[in-house]
């Protein structure tokens, strides 16, 4: 048989470059830019339509916010009496007028518009700005007065992690959400590769050329690093989505507040990704025991991924309960207990580098386990290996 | 080509309630091209698994002299292996897939993409290397799973019902290749049923039954051991007697109509002795011999037993 990692390597880049098409990546990336282009172009094109634009607006009522005539902001106001209402709204109407603004106190006020549009929004805060005043004005406060009378307290909560818990809180979650998400591509593909090479009868070759586990490990290397590269496509994506909301909100959420700190960030990554290997060793080992996806019962263990996420997620108030200790040192649900226990509550550098060697010594296992249960079912054509034999399998010498 | 590179002896393989090979023995040696022949559900492919290490014999052994030593089965870059179950990856381009396969049988990149862009043009198929597989006919895809299994030049290939599938031309086409690669130094394991076109081209034949050695041997020798001898047509003039009498040589006759007789010669007959005890029965117009062929030998040898066919199940594998 083959040795060394050549083979494996292979088989890695083949089952990558099966599902890996650069034409599509092509496309998707052109779509995305050609997405990106259009938002900003659309808005860039708005805001220099509407900056140079004045908006003409007639004003019943204007003594109530003493709203002057004349130039404000991007508004042109001019006072009017009330009964010249009818013939102001035929002229909003008519679209010689961009609208009819009638005050009927300090606090109440409608708009007479064509249209919703967006230079109302501007028009909605300079009336709040007017009114706020109003109110100052009539209480006998200023400005500075108001702003201390309505400040709220600031808690902050030290925990002795020097502000490093909410970067890392964050990042920690964001981590282990997208290797979940990796988890469930990876299987998709797994399904797809394990399945079709079966249904194409390619199998008996491949055995004939490289071990059962030699081609369960390229499998594995080669599907994980496409559900990175998944992962990859979703953070574009999110790029995308923050430009998007700089473009509305015209600013960006402060991105550094998310990240931790380096140390914690090794530990987190480390975690996640020994996680995601172990369960796509896993799922390996399920999807060549499937004979058809459609029919087969074992396709709702592809949700088991799922469970360690939960249990972490219910005892995320205590951290340093036994239960989330064990979870935090048993290897199917380390790679998510122990960095929650890392950012939540802190643990010893020791016992993070202890259970991520467990974590590791576990999918190493794991992955011989996939081999043997690979070896067992990857050969079966209309029917799927029972439990007992996959059982036995486990246990064999040889995979 | 007097080395044995390969050695079975005695093994045995029960799948349930059946028993696809039993006490097997048989030994091929470096540059023949040897077949196993038997119909459907004989055990011929149980006995190739068992001889590339997909499944282990339950009893008997195994050895192959690998250049790096003795070893229990066919395996790695010296085995090339056409299976019976076959197929290749119907979604990827011809040139990438036999690329691939010749990577994981150790060639470079660049080796396997050269040797796989010759072997594509020698089968008329150069000008479809970056079709997808998919888009061959059912001739064409078994040309490229062929080439898959040659590609590397291996010292050792297996062929397990290499002619299923292939129109009579191909057919020939692949009995030339076959002499080729015997005649570059590959040793060759033919496993199939056409004992027609393997008759033609192996140098030694084991045939199965029930999982079983019915014969083995060369051809010539079956054909000896056999006891069968020529078949000889004699077409009369005029009608010969009703009764024959007592002909050297004759194991059977039979009238196929009124002026033609069938003879069936045993192996050592005096052909010149018959011929003249022929003519004394009348005057001969036409004669016409046949040696027995492999299927005659077959039937002879699996006698009122009969050819197995009821352990198609056994060649379903289970690991």
């Amino acid at each position: 048989m083959n040795r060394g990692n050549g083979p494996v390597l292979s088989v890695a880049r083949w089952e990558f470059m099966r599902y890996f098409k650069w034409r599509q990546e092509l496309i998707a990336l052109l779509v995305m830019g050609v997405i990106i282009g259009l938002v900003y172009g659309g808005v860039w094109l708005m805001d220099r339509y509407q900056s140079g634009q004045q908006f003409k607006v007639a004003v019943i009522g204007g003594e109530h916010l003493a709203l002057p005539a004349g130039e404000l902001d991007r508004f042109y106001f001019q006072n009017a009496e009330a009964d010249a209402r009818d013939t102001l709204a035929e002229s909003v109407a008519a679209g010689t007028l961009d609208g009819l603004l009638i005050l009927h106190s300090n606090s109440n006020a409608v708009l007479l518009a064509a249209r919703e549009a967006r230079w109302q929004e501007s028009l909605d805060q300079i009336l709040n700005q007017l009114a706020r005043q109003q109110a100052l004005m009539d209480a006998g406060l200023s400005v500075a007065e108001y702003e201390a009378l309505s400040r709220p307290l600031a808690l902050r909560i030290d925990t002795g992690q020097a502000g490093e818990a909410v970067g890392s809180r964050i990042f920690a979650l964001v981590v282990l959400g997208l290797m979940l998400l990796a988890v469930f591509n990876s299987f998709a593909y797994y399904f797809a590769s394990i399945t079709t090479e079966k249904q194409q009868r390619v199998c008996e070759q491949m055995l004939a050329m490289i071990r059962p586990q030699t081609w369960v490990d390229g499998k594995i290397l080669g599907l994980t690093v496409l559900g990175l590269k998944s992962l990859l496509n979703v953070a574009l994506w999110g790029l995308v989505g923050l430009l998007a909301y700089r473009i509305v909100s015209g600013s960006l959420p402060d991105l550094s507040a998310w990240l931790p700190p380096l140390g914690s960030a090794f530990w987190i990554l480390g975690f996640a990704l020994l996680g995601l290997l172990f369960w796509n060793s896993i799922l390996a080992a399920i999807a060549a025991t499937i004979d058809d996806p459609n029919s087969s019962s074992r396709s709702s263990l592809m949700l088991l991924p799922i469970l360690p996420l939960v249990l972490v997620f219910t005892g995320l108030d205590m951290p340093d309960s036994p239960f989330m200790v064990f979870m935090s040192w048993f290897p199917p649900t380390s790679w998510a207990a122990m960095p929650a226990r890392h950012v939540m509550a802190g643990v010893d550098p020791l016992a993070l580098a202890a259970s991520l060697v467990l974590l590791a010594a576990a999918v190493w296992w794991v992955r011989r386990a996939a081999g043997r249960i690979f070896a067992t079912g990857i050969l079966m054509y209309g029917k799927e290996p029972g439990w007992g034999q996959m059982l036995r399998a486990l246990w064999r010498r040889e995979g | 080509m007097t080395e044995s590179i390969l050695s079975v002896e005695a093994i045995r393989k029960q799948y349930a309630t059946v028993t696809a090979v039993d006490r097997l023995n048989f030994q091929i040696r470096e540059g023949e091209i040897f077949a196993l022949l038997g119909p459907n559900g004989a055990g011929k492919t149980s006995t190739v698994r068992m001889l590339i290490g997909i499944t282990r014999p339950d009893s008997g052994r195994i050895r192959y002299q690998a250049r790096a030593g003795e070893q229990a089965a066919i395996t790695g870059p010296e085995l090339g292996y056409l299976p019976e179950e076959r197929g290749l990856y119907q979604d990827q381009p011809v040139l990438d897939v036999l690329v691939y396969f010749g990577r994981l049988q150790g060639l470079s990149r660049r080796d396997a993409r050269g040797r796989a862009t010759q072997w594509l043009e020698r089968l008329d198929l150069g000008e479809r290397a970056t079709e997808k597989l998919g888009a061959l006919s059912k001739g064409n895809q078994q040309k490229v799973q062929l080439i898959s299994t040659i590609l590397h030049r291996p010292r050792f290939a297996v062929l397990d019902e290499p002619f299923s599938g292939l129109d009579p031309v191909n057919q020939e086409r692949f009995l030339d290749l076959v002499r080729e690669l015997r005649a570059e130094g590959m040793t060759v394991l033919l496993s199939a049923h056409q004992m027609a076109l393997v008759e033609r081209l192996a140098d030694n034949i084991l045939l199965m039954n029930q999982g079983q050695e019915a014969m083995t041997g060369t051809l010539e020798s079956l054909r000896h051991d056999s006891g069968l001898g020529t078949a000889l047509e004699v077409q009369f003039r005029d009608q010969p007697p009703r009764e024959l009498p007592s002909l050297s040589g004759v194991q059977d006759s039979r009238r196929l109509d009124e002026r033609r007789l069938r003879l069936s010669l045993a192996s050592d007959s005096d052909m010149n002795e018959l011929l003249g005890a022929l003519q004394g029965l009348g005057a001969i117009e036409a004669l016409h011999s046949e040696r027995p062929s492999l299927h005659d030998i077959y039937l002879h040898a699996v006698g009122e037993k009969g050819p197995n066919s009821e352990k198609n199940d056994a060649e379903e594998m289970t690991a």
